[in-house]
């Protein structure tokens, strides 16, 4: 069955009419296929061929071609310019109208070739100022140049001087940074040292001061044995009786001053204790100590005095 | 804001503190306690010579303290009246810490004006200056005057130079009896003077706390009856006349009272007697022995020896509830039993070893402490300062009277009289 509808199809078109009308048909649909594939376009071609063209326009302003055509014009005016023979009447007339018109022609030709001259000179003098201004352009130009030059080298050797001054001033900087860094090391080698010379003072210090403390402890054993000796306690003298002197020692340990900074209440007891100071007036083994240790320890010294060795 | 301002302060004064003790400081826990050397220049007399020698007596007052050790009069380079004339270099050179200098001048009315100075050579200063008015049979109280502010000065105690003693001598008389005497002398033993003389024992003389009277033992009635005389006109009166004994009598510390011992109700008893009212308290009832009472200072108890342990030791009896303690534990014989004035101090004998030494035991600590090392020591007696005590003992044969310190650090014989001296008993001051 389907075959039979395929087969009915080429059976239509061979009928005359519609043949005419499948043809005509193609041929509108094509044209129709053409037109949506290569478009419409239709005004804009003409409108963009009558734009005038500014830009060439400009290019009138170019002159020196105009020399060489009004050169050569004078020249054939001047060629045909035979002598007038004049004509009887007619002739004469002709002659004078010739002569005028040559006289015309003259006076045209003189006045062109003025015209030409003074186009001529025009041009020349164009033509020098144009010279003068290439020549002038061109010293513009050579000054310009050299002052470039000039300029350039000015650059190059304040460029160059800069540089020196650059590379001087760096190597300021070096040498400066070098200084400055050896100071540093200087100083940090100076702090080293002192720290130490600090530290060795410290230790020395240290030692002196064991040494001074092994010193002021003999010293005052021997002070306190010297004032023990010397203390004779009054009878009112009782266990827990505190007295507290100061003792002022001048050179050579000799007692120059003493007082009674903190009593014990009882005067008797106070006398006896700074009679004991006074009693031993001189610590003279106090002159074998070291100086310094002597002045700065013994010069101003406190004595309690607490006796324990009494009955009560 | 106060208590800010009052920490501020705390600080302050700790940091002033802690600056304060960076000071080098010397502690002294003992000492030699050598005698002090004083010169006790002679008293410049200004028109006339006087009586006594009065330096003389302040050096040998000073001298027999044990405290001082003066310098010899021969070694002196100058003696000087006055402060003006102390150059205080001629004492130094001696050695001297101390200078007692001074002037007398005899007044129109007949009076003694004497000027002394105590002065420090070696701080050179003077402490102490006075004047004081006598008469010729005074110049001795004078010199124990100015023993006594110088010792004051100088050792922080009342001097009892100018105190008295009291005691009992015997001497053998012609008949071959014994003369028992009743002496009261100054404290040097100079100016002795005589009380009582009998041929019957006298015994146990006791001061009143005025220092105005003494009581006294005396067997002149031939049994032993308590007697109270008057050091003024010697006058006297009889306490007590019991049978049995009555002795040992002891005046309270406020005059009204006498502790004695009565052995009326058979054995001997501790008792009190009252001045005012005549009446007789018994304080002690014990079966043993109990003699010897002695008033503490502050008149509440009553010190005596009993031998109701099995040995003679002392006892404490406190007066108003009659509460007994032992006091003594040391060895097997105490007795005699004295207080110091501080009422801390016990003096006794004490038996050690056979032989009777004065001992001290302190109250508070117990601290028992041998004085003496002579061999019969008896009757111990304490000045009224406390610092030394006199007691009876043998040398020689005779009987001497002797005085150590408190601490026995010093020790002397009393000068030698005629014939043996007992029972001492340092008057209180006067």
């Amino acid at each position: 069955m389907l075959n039979d509808s395929a087969l009915r199809l080429p059976q239509l078109v061979n009928e005359p009419g519609i043949k005419r009308g499948w043809v005509l048909s193609c041929l509108l649909h094509g044209a129709l296929l053409a037109f949506i594939i290569i478009g419409w376009h239709p005004p804009e071609k003409e409108i963009e061929a009558v734009r005038p063209r500014y830009i060439q326009a400009e290019l009138l302003q170019m002159k020196p071609p105009l020399e060489q055509p009004a050169k050569p014009a004078p020249q054939p005016e001047a060629k045909p310019q035979p002598a007038p023979k004049p004509a009887v009447d007619q002739e004469a007339m002709r002659r004078a109208e010739e002569q005028k018109r040559q006289e015309q022609q003259k006076q045209e030709q003189q006045k062109k070739e003025e015209q030409a001259k003074a186009e001529a000179e025009k041009v020349r003098q164009e033509q020098v100022r144009k010279e003068q201004e290439a020549k002038a352009e061109a010293e513009k130009k050579r000054q310009a140049a050299e002052a470039e030059k000039k300029r350039q080298e000015q650059q190059k050797k304040e460029e160059q001087a800069k540089a020196e001054a650059e590379k001087k001033r760096q190597e300021e900087q070096r040498k400066e940074l070098a200084r400055q860094e050896q100071l540093k090391r200087e100083q940090a080698e100076k702090r080293r040292q002192e720290e130490l010379a600090n530290a060795l003072a410290m230790e020395d210090d240290m030692r002196a001061a064991e040494a001074s403390a092994a010193q002021v402890g003999t010293y005052v054993d021997y002070m306190a044995s010297l004032i023990a000796s010397n203390w004779s306690r009054p009878p009112s003298a009782r266990r827990g009786m505190e007295v507290m002197l100061e003792i002022s020692l001048g050179a050579a340990g000799v007692v120059t001053n003493v007082r009674v900074v903190k009593s014990s209440g009882n005067s008797a007891f106070d006398l006896s204790a700074e009679q004991a100071v006074r009693k031993v007036g001189q610590f003279s083994r106090l002159r074998e100590m070291d100086p310094a240790i002597y002045q700065r320890e013994f010069r101003r010294i406190n004595i309690l005095f607490r006796p324990d060795d009494l009955r009560m | 804001m106060f208590k800010r301002h009052v920490f501020l302060v705390f600080c302050l004064l700790t940091a002033w503190a802690v600056g304060s003790h960076a000071e080098l400081t010397i502690e002294i826990t003992s000492g030699q306690d050598n005698p002090t050397v004083i010169a006790v220049s002679p008293i410049k007399e200004k028109n006339g010579v006087l009586p006594e020698d009065i330096s003389t007596i302040v050096s040998a007052d000073l001298e027999r303290s044990g405290l001082f050790r003066p310098v010899a009069r021969q070694n002196m380079l100058s003696f000087p009246g006055d402060q003006s004339e102390v150059y205080y270099r001629d004492w130094r050179v001696l050695g001297a810490q101390y200078l007692v200098f001074g002037n007398s001048e005899r007044l129109a009315d007949g009076r003694i004006k004497v000027e002394f100075g105590l002065a420090e050579v070696l701080g050179e200063k003077v402490m102490l200056a006075q004047t004081v008015h006598g008469r010729d049979d005074s110049l001795r109280d004078i010199a124990h005057y100015i023993s006594d502010k110088v010792y004051e000065a100088l050792t922080g105690i009342r001097g009892v130079f100018s105190t008295r003693l009291a005691y009992v001598t015997s001497v053998p008389a012609a008949s071959g009896r014994m003369v028992y005497r009743l002496m009261v002398s100054d404290a040097d033993g100079a100016r002795e003077r005589l009380m009582l003389e009998s041929t019957e024992p006298l015994m146990s003389p006791a001061w009143s706390p005025d220092g105005k009277e003494l009581v006294y033992v005396s067997f002149e009635t031939g049994r032993p009856a308590i007697f109270r005389q008057k050091l003024s006109d010697a006058s006297r009166k009889q306490v007590t006349n019991f049978t049995g004994l009555n002795g040992a009598p002891a005046w309270s510390p406020d005059g009204r009272r006498l502790a004695l011992v009565l052995s009326k109700d058979g054995n001997p008893e501790i008792y009190t007697y009252d001045f005012v009212s005549g009446e007789f308290t018994r304080m002690t009832r014990h079966f043993s022995i109990d003699t010897e009472p002695n008033w503490t200072p502050d008149g509440k108890s009553i010190i005596f020896t009993s031998d109701r342990g099995g040995s003679p030791q002392i006892y404490k009896l406190d007066v108003a509830s009659g509460a007994t303690e032992r006091v003594t534990f040391r060895g097997n014989y105490n007795a005699r039993p004295r207080l110091a004035p501080d009422g801390r101090t016990l003096v006794m004998v004490h038996r050690d070893g056979g032989q009777f030494h004065i001992a001290s035991q302190d109250l508070v600590t117990n601290d028992f402490r041998v004085l003496t090392s002579t061999a019969m020591d008896e009757s111990p007696s304490v000045a009224p300062n406390g610092a030394m005590l006199l007691y009876s003992t043998k040398r020689g044969g005779k009987g001497v009277l002797a005085a150590v310190s408190i601490d026995a650090g010093v020790k002397f014989f009393l000068p030698a009289r005629q014939g043996d001296v007992r029972e001492p008993a340092w008057s209180p001051f006067l």
